[in-house]
């Protein structure tokens, strides 16, 4: 539950963060391309963070049966083990593309 | 992924079932001595779980489920003890069908079944992980 609000402001505060790069970077690129780039980045960043999200909750609703003695502790594992798994996924993407992005800010035109 | 992730499933239905296994296992190590209180009485009858394999649509992976509880029909011992409660007009008590040798080496081979999930599960994560790593 903690992690699960903690996820839910990290996916708001991404989305916020991409909408404001793109309402400033905006006016300085001239063409459509880099315009249609952020939107897909920060479509494909909330897409995956959501992923991540859903891992992320699936593990918590486990760990909270486990804890009642309602579940598994089998389907607990292989529940976090997914939720770690998909969060170490979008966080290792997330960094290649926060990268490539900075590459091409730094690019000189 | 999909395959690998599945793999994490698949490998928990079998620690699933060797855990539920070794109770059974842990029922018969503790009623080995569990004999009959008065005569015509019968002593504990050994159990023996068996397993089947189950397709999970979802996945389309075969699953390991356990498919019956059964019990052991093979004949009770036989002790001589004449004060004993149970003890018919020979002077005979059944004792259980429980064979503590078997029950050990039934709950060895669970436990390296156990194990070898639990290294599917090990090994899975790490494949996962390091092509995770390979992004970074």
């Amino acid at each position: 539950m903690a992690i699960d609000t903690k996820l839910a402001q990290a996916v708001n505060a991404y989305v916020n963060t991409t909408r404001m790069k793109g309402g400033m970077s905006a006016p300085n690129v001239p063409g459509d391309e880099p315009v249609g780039i952020q939107s897909d980045f920060s479509q494909l960043i909330t897409e995956a963070l959501d992923k991540a999200r859903g891992a992320g909750y699936a593990g918590e609703v486990k760990s909270a049966e486990a804890v009642a003695g309602e579940a598994d502790l089998q389907d607990l594992i292989v529940a976090v083990t997914n939720a770690e798994l998909t969060l170490q996924t979008v966080v290792a993407v997330r960094d290649r593309m926060i990268s490539a992005y900075n590459d091409i800010i730094k690019m000189p035109i | 992924m999909v395959e690998i992730v599945n793999s994490l499933y698949i490998a928990a239905s079998g620690m699933k079932a060797q855990s539920d296994r070794l109770r059974i296992i842990s029922q018969n190590i503790a009623n080995v001595d569990s004999e009959p209180t008065q005569p015509g009485e019968l002593p504990y009858r050994r159990k023996i779980i068996s397993f089947r394999n189950e397709l999970d649509k979802t996945m389309g992976v075969e699953l390991v489920k356990v498919s019956r509880y059964d019990t052991d029909k093979s004949e009770f011992g036989k002790r001589y003890d004449p004060g004993h409660p149970a003890a018919d007009e020979k002077g005979y008590v059944q004792t259980p069908n429980v064979n503590s040798m078997i029950e050990l080496v039934d709950m060895k081979e669970a436990r390296r079944a156990y194990e070898a999930n639990v290294d599917v599960i090990e090994v899975s994560k790490e494949m996962l992980s390091q092509t995770v790593n390979m992004l970074r």
